[in-house]
């Protein structure tokens, strides 16, 4: 999500990101808030202490920034269905406003680990969020220990499930490590190269 | 091939579980641990005779953990700080009663409520007894996910082995963090068979009861005892990493995810010219005092880094019996030291002696 954020500011749209996620207690967009600030990227999420709570928290400016039709706004729901959820207090401003939703597939996680169970996935996401996937990020990885050939295969599984439930692949995710490597491989999807911006604590001293 | 997954270390928990044989778990969400509690949900409900029950409370889930487990089941149940705590009269009773069972805590600040971030502040309770009366966990303290799935499997082996409660001790990070796992195959004969103790149809034999008491003070006096020889057996369970121990001029003691900072210090430590070792303890109880008390024959110091004010500090200066000065650096509340702070301890340490 940060790194589509940062791809839509450089092709010089306004951009907002919504930390919608209601699931998980780490790891979420607002420990980023001031580094993505710094960027010109305006992040929406419970503000002050309450962003350190596990409260499913909806901030009440995210509708009218739904209707401002000037910038892209990126909304980041937690996982899974239960994470989609919140999504769904949002249906009647979202439904007319051709948005775009798409789940982001990586299928070494269990529960998506082949194509039956990324169409469960799927289609538990819309009921609960009220609203209809129209396309899929191919995300294939196993952290540290990912490396071309490994993306390969699970990008063929999504690219299965692209076929099978005729639904557009907008990106393949590639870890900016491993992109000069990607040229033995003739993807055809675009490339979203990333960066990983939630490090853990011992990864790195300077 | 094995199949590798991506994995938050809640669900590796979850699935190691399932992959050991564990077919009945009793617990109560709460942050950060409430992964594995859905995964659970997610996963028991699919498989044949097994059962998951979101129970209404702490206390509900560690009493039905008693029932599973009286009935030779393998059996889990987890949490987090607070709901721990409420377990502890169960967590007794089943160690009383010689029931084999695995706990998880994945801890976060405390005390009290605390806060949701990850800690280390219940190594006393999770090593000395938390609840009442003689008697004591086998702890496991896990470094990084793939950890969490052979720590769980062991788990559950260590328990049936000394039929007494086992806890997985990590922290919300290493629940919460991803990284690659691969599970082993798993042999059922592992399981050891639970007919002459267990209960169950009594066709064919004398009733049987399980019971955490005895009025008779003799009787319950052989009963401590019996317990009491077990835990004399444990240390032949010990289990360390060591790393960087050939010549260090430090030595720093760690577990769970400090350790994992405190690799990253090393390596620091390398390109400056200062040899930093390290000590982990994997099993909490049984400590690990033997290699640390060598240790302590070989460098002036040793630092104890923990995510609370000092605990297992204290076992580390029992196993170096004052042979080496111990230090001690901590920080509480949810806050995960960091790399840089390790590192400024260490030089403080070298420079003032």
């Amino acid at each position: 999500m940060i790194n589509q954020s940062i791809k839509a500011m450089q092709l010089k749209e306004k951009v907002i990101i919504v930390d919608l996620d209601i699931v998980n207690p780490y790891f979420r967009l607002r420990e980023k808030r001031e580094k993505l600030k710094e960027m010109g990227i305006e992040v929406i999420a419970p503000p002050g202490k309450l962003a350190l709570a596990d409260l499913p928290i909806i901030s009440p400016e995210i509708k009218g920034r739904i209707q401002d039709s000037n910038r892209i706004l990126f909304i980041d729901a937690g996982g899974d269905e239960v994470g989609a959820k919140s999504l769904a207090s949002f249906y009647p401003v979202l439904k007319n406003t051709g948005y775009q939703m798409n789940m982001v597939i990586n299928p070494y996680r269990p529960f998506t680990k082949n194509s039956a169970e990324i169409e469960k996935m799927l289609r538990d996401i819309e009921q609960s969020s009220r609203l209809e996937v129209n396309g899929l990020i191919s995300n294939p990885n196993l952290g540290d220990q990912t490396d071309i050939e490994l993306i390969a295969k699970g990008h063929d599984m999504v690219r299965k499930v692209s076929k099978q439930l005729n639904l557009p692949i907008r990106y393949l995710t590639v870890e900016q490590s491993l992109y000069q490597k990607l040229s033995a491989y003739c993807f055809t999807e675009n490339i979203l190269v990333i960066k990983r911006y939630m490090r853990l604590p011992w990864d790195e001293l300077n | 091939m094995v199949e590798r997954l991506l994995m938050k270390g809640n669900e590796a928990i979850g699935e190691a579980a399932i992959h050991a044989g564990c077919r009945y778990y009793f617990g109560y969400p709460i942050t950060p641990q409430s992964e594995l509690t859905a995964y659970m949900a997610r996963r028991l409900l699919k498989i044949e005779g097994a059962a998951f029950i979101q129970s209404e409370s702490e206390i509900a889930a560690i009493n039905m953990v008693y029932g599973a487990a009286a009935a030779g089941g393998r059996v889990m149940t987890s949490s987090s700080g607070p709901g721990i705590s409420l377990k502890q009269e169960g967590i007794s009773y089943l160690a009383c009663a010689e029931l084999p069972c695995v706990i998880v805590n994945m801890m976060r600040g405390g005390p009290g409520l605390g806060s949701i971030q990850p800690a280390q502040g219940d190594y006393f309770q999770a090593t000395k007894g938390g609840g009442h009366g003689d008697y004591h966990l086998i702890v496991l303290a896990p470094s990084s996910v793939q950890e969490l799935v052979d720590l769980t499997i062991k788990a559950f082996d260590l328990a049936d082995k000394y039929r007494n409660p086992a806890m997985i001790l990590g922290d919300g990070l290493l629940g919460q963090m991803m990284e690659p796992v691969q599970f082993k195959e798993f042999q059922k004969e592992r399981i050891p068979s639970k007919e002459d103790w267990a209960l169950g149809s009594c066709q064919g034999r004398k009733p049987r009861r399980i019971v955490p008491f005895n009025l008779d003070p003799d009787e319950l006096e052989k009963i401590v005892n019996k317990i009491g020889r077990k835990y004399e057996d444990l240390p032949k369970e010990v289990q360390y990493e060591v790393v960087n121990m050939d010549d260090p001029d430090i030595v720093v003691v760690a577990y769970g995810t400090v350790a994992r900072v405190v690799k990253t210090v090393i390596q620091k430590g390398k390109k400056e010219g200062i040899n930093i070792g390290l000590i982990r303890p994997i099993t909490l109880y049984p400590f690990p005092y033997a290699v640390i008390n060598d240790a302590a024959n070989r460098v002036k110091q040793i630092l104890v880094a923990e995510m609370s004010l000092g605990q297992m500090v204290e076992d580390v200066k029992l196993a170096a019996n004052g042979k080496s000065k111990v230090f001690f650096y901590g920080r509480t509340g949810g806050v995960v030291i960091s790399p840089v702070e390790i590192w400024e301890e260490v030089k403080k340490i070298l420079n003032q002696n």
